[in-house]
């Protein structure tokens, strides 16, 4: 059986998950095609083509869950079988899940130019140029590491309540990494781009990975940044990792549908931030690394607020968070491939856009550090925190003195509080980013304007 | 009559398969194959939320094509039709590929190394069940606020090499991995506890994880402060495994010499560390599921000294790195079925130092004991630096723990801090399955601290 040859695949998936006995149950079938270039300094090192298919079945039976995941799609009847026969051992206190109204759709995104029409030769001297256009930048760059990659993902999901959703996404992203070296001091930075539905999104960025390479090279002339509390301006592609750390995991429901003492903290109506501050996510705001139509679990996907106006007023769910906690389910089950249960999860995070702008901020700043791009974050729900690139002091109201990146962290009860300015100038961050979680990892858009944040703290000596 | 699928055959017959569909094709070919059943068994929130079973099944195909590597993986095994999908994908990518600059072995001898307990394979989900529950109700009994999460998890995994000069091996590994720890919440204090213990075999004591996990959760409740200063600062061995082993990854990897973003690249046979610091790669220690008879391209396994009192003694290699070095692989040649094998590490052991823990512990007057830190991984690996978030860690007065820190960092470099350390303890703990590591006591680090 495959996904190619089917029209029938509706009939057999529908015929699989029949007669269980479960309270729910769900087959998802992937099919995957990737090509990626990878560059170890000017040489192309290696060239590879993926080609995954592979199925999961997940079944629930009075609360508990059982998940059987496989490559053969041979004997799925019986895949199902074990699935429900795991989810009885568990057993618990009854299945509450969300209602959502069985879909039966087909969704493939119409692509601007489809990487797939494009030859291999003309990818190879795209990256070429690029890593051309780092080298050439000063004799100081050591190295750098580059790599292309494109990707098709096509998930068919059924379930026992009648869905039957055929959804296709695509890839295609390329990155260098400029490494410039001066003795033993080893100084990096990068330039990355993606999308979801255009080869030519990144074609023609040969200034950007000079830029990268020039900010490599200039680091290595930057002093380390000191430690302590400072007034920090983040830069919206730091913001963004910022608003998914500091805020984003918290407001997952699975993080806090059994957790008691979580709830009472996470209290919708409850203040996190002063009035400029606004946060939402969502699969269905478009042509970014986390946007789709239908989750993992069929749930159609929406726009989620979860601060307005500085208040949290809403929350990420999966149909079993949102019926445990009496919410709508918001198209936020997400599985990083067959491999994996969906679980509760970011899609597009982000900052709304205030009414300030950087030099303001900047004039506002009497001594502070400004915070350049990420290096990513991670968080432990009450403290957390993520890392620059690249950052400067201010010094009286001016950008001063360069520094090297660093490590920022922060503490869920007084960070969000201590935003003080958010910019006017909104911006997505072009390539996304990678999100682990439950040891699954999730592709994410991340947004936001300039923020301010008063005593951040920051690591160094 | 049914005709006869792929999935009928074993992992051996089907890597065999699609290397005689490369004879005569390409001038060298190496199929990677795996075959794993993993059974994770899950307690969230204090109990038990999902049993799963995760079969997976997968080739690789690598081929030297005049003189130019090709690349090309699956899981869509169902027919014939579909290996020979793979071979014209790795032949036509050769086309584009970088210049081959190794063989691949024509034998691989390589010692058996245990890594198979089939008392892994063969404990029962109930069994595993009862073990998650026992761990939870102990930490519960000790205190009922906190909300547990455990695991009992085990895997099984087939590995094959075929290559087109003759070498084959193939080996079995189990591993078996339990995890407790939970999650306190007082005001607007989170405290997260976890224990883990990963083996090839079963002999893990759960209710030493839990009675550990109790006794942190104890040592943890009262909170002190550290003012922002240099510092000396105490790695517990997670926090040595967490936080440090990956710049040495970094800096001792062939492939970062090669391209010189190491800042040890001209180092080799240097002393840059403190002479008590001696750093091992070792996949043939037996029961701990980085180990493996061979790498991933047949290489059999040996151990290595890439740090050796403080001098910078080796570097670690696979066959094209190597190579393209001018030096020998080390079995070094590790990868994911979707890439070619590169250089990395697998047992990593950090010999033990003279002093107690006890001892490094007293000798601190004002300081930091650091067990994990968030957000290490985001910094510049390349430059040594670290710097992060202290997720758990201790402070130190006059000599003893009087509290956990919160709304602190620290930062440092492996290359400046490390030349001259406070000490090594004299015990060598295991972290998971993969590193074994004394306490480090560093002179002084930046600490910084909300105050």
């Amino acid at each position: 059986m495959d996904t190619r040859d089917a029209g029938d695949l509706r009939d057999r998936l529908a015929d699989a998950l029949r007669g269980h006995g479960a309270d729910y149950a769900e087959i998802r079938v992937e099919e995957t095609d990737a090509t990626s270039l990878t560059y170890r300094g000017r040489t192309l090192e290696e060239v590879g083509r993926t080609s995954n298919l592979g199925g999961c079945v997940r079944a629930v039976v009075n609360g508990g869950w059982g998940f059987v995941s496989f490559n053969s799609l041979e004997g799925l009847r019986d895949r199902v079988g074990l699935a429900v026969r795991q989810a009885r051992l568990v057993g618990g206190e009854g299945t509450t899940l969300a209602a959502v109204e069985p879909h039966v759709d087909v969704v493939v995104p119409a692509l601007r130019r489809d990487p797939a029409s494009v030859s291999l030769d003309e990818k190879k001297r795209l990256m070429d140029e690029y890593v051309e256009a780092a080298w050439a930048v000063s004799p100081r760059i050591q190295t750098t590491n580059a790599g292309y990659g494109d990707a098709r993902r096509r998930v068919i999901f059924a379930n026992s309540e009648g869905s039957y959703i055929d959804q296709s996404r695509f890839r295609v992203s390329a990155r260098v990494q400029v490494l410039a070296r001066d003795g033993a001091n080893v100084q990096q930075s990068r330039a990355a781009f993606s999308s979801p539905d255009d080869y030519d999104a990144v074609v023609g960025r040969h200034v950007e990975v000079g830029d990268a390479a020039r900010r490599a090279v200039a680091l290595l002339d930057a002093a380390a940044a000191p430690g302590g509390e400072f007034t920090v301006i983040c830069d919206p592609a730091l913001a963004a990792v910022f608003a998914h750390e500091a805020f984003g995991h918290l407001s997952e429901g699975d993080n806090v549908h059994e957790n008691e003492r979580l709830r009472d903290i996470m209290v919708l109506g409850k203040r996190f931030g002063r009035p400029i501050l606004n946060i939402a996510d969502g699969a269905a705001i478009g042509g970014q690394p986390g946007s789709f139509r239908y989750d993992d679990e069929g749930t159609p996907t929406r726009r989620t607020d979860l601060i307005r106006d500085g208040v949290l007023v809403g929350r990420l769910h999966s149909r079993e968070t949102a019926g445990k906690m009496g919410e709508a389910a918001t198209g936020n089950a997400r599985a990083q491939s067959y491999r994996h249960a969906p679980i509760v999860r970011m899609t597009n995070t982000c900052i709304e856009a205030g009414d300030s702008s950087f030099d303001e901020m900047v004039a506002e700043t009497k001594l502070g550090i400004f915070c350049r791009d990420w290096y990513g974050g991670q968080t432990t729900h009450e403290q957390f925190s993520f890392g620059c690139a690249e950052a400067w002091m201010i010094r009286d109201g001016k950008l001063a003195e360069p520094l090297r990146g660093t490590t920022l962290s922060g503490n869920l009860f007084t960070t969000l509080e201590n935003i003080d300015m958010v910019g006017r100038d909104f911006e997505w961050t072009e390539a996304g980013g990678m999100c682990g979680k439950g040891g699954q990892n999730a592709p994410v858009g991340q947004g936001s304007p300039y923020i301010r944040i008063q005593n951040a703290l920051m690591g160094g000596k | 009559m049914a005709t006869m699928t792929l999935a009928d055959l074993s992992l051996a017959e089907v890597a065999s398969q699609l290397l005689d569909r490369t004879n005569g094709r390409v001038a060298q070919a190496e199929v990677y194959g795996y075959d794993t059943t993993s059974t994770p068994v899950d307690f969230e929130a204090n109990r038990l939320k999902s049993l799963e079973t995760k079969d997976s099944r997968g080739i690789a195909l690598r081929v030297i094509c005049d003189g130019k590597i090709g690349l090309a993986a699956t899981t869509r095994l169902r027919t014939g039709a579909d290996l020979d999908q793979v071979v014209a994908d790795a032949v036509a990518l050769a086309a584009f590929g970088a210049e081959a600059r190794f063989e691949l072995p024509s034998r691989i001898d390589a010692t058996p190394v245990d890594v198979f307990d089939p008392a892994t394979e063969a404990i029962t989900v109930e069994a595993m069940v009862g073990l998650g529950q026992q761990m939870i109700d102990h930490v519960r009994a000790y205190d009922g606020d906190i909300l547990c999460e455990a695991g009992v998890r085990r895997a099984v995994e087939t590995t094959v090499i075929l290559n087109s000069r003759g070498g084959h091996g193939t080996y079995k590994k189990s591993s078996y991995a339990l995890v407790i720890g939970g999650q306190l919440i007082r005001g607007q204090d989170f405290l997260s506890i976890w224990e883990y213990d990963t083996r090839c075999g079963t002999d893990i004591d759960a209710m030493a994880l839990a009675r550990a996990a109790v006794e942190k959760f104890e040592i943890a409740k009262p909170i002190a402060t550290v003012r922002t200063a240099s510092l000396p600062v105490i790695f517990t061995p997670r926090g040595v495994a967490s936080v440090l082993l990956s710049r040495f990854g970094v800096s001792l990897s062939g492939k970062s010499v090669l391209q010189g973003s190491s800042a040890l690249s001209d180092k080799l046979g240097t002393a840059v560390f403190d002479p008590r610091l001696t750093i091992t790669d070792d996949a043939t220690v037996p029961r701990v599921p980085r180990s493996s008879p061979f790498d991933d391209e047949g290489t059999p396994t040996r151990p290595h000294t890439l740090v050796g009192n403080g001098e910078v003694r080796a570097f670690y290699y696979d066959r094209q790195t190597a190579g393209l070095a001018g030096t020998e692989t080390t079995g070094h040649g590790y990868r994911s079925p979707e890439s070619l094998p590169g250089p990395s590490t697998s047992v990593v052991r950090i010999a033990p130092g003279g002093t107690s823990v006890a001892d490094l512990v007293g000798g601190v007057d004002e300081g930091l004991l650091v067990e994990s830190m968030t957000g290490t991984f985001a910094g510049n690996v390349f430059s040594g630096d670290f710097s992060g978030n202290v997720h758990i860690g201790f402070k130190i007065e006059g000599g003893k723990v009087v509290g956990r820190v919160k709304d602190t960092m620290v930062a440092g470099n492996i290359f400046a801090d490390m030349k001259d350390l406070g000490g090594l303890s004299d015990v060598a703990e295991w972290v998971g399955g993969g590193v074994q590591s004394p306490h480090i006591l560093f002179r002084s680090l930046g600490v910084s601290s909300k105050t």
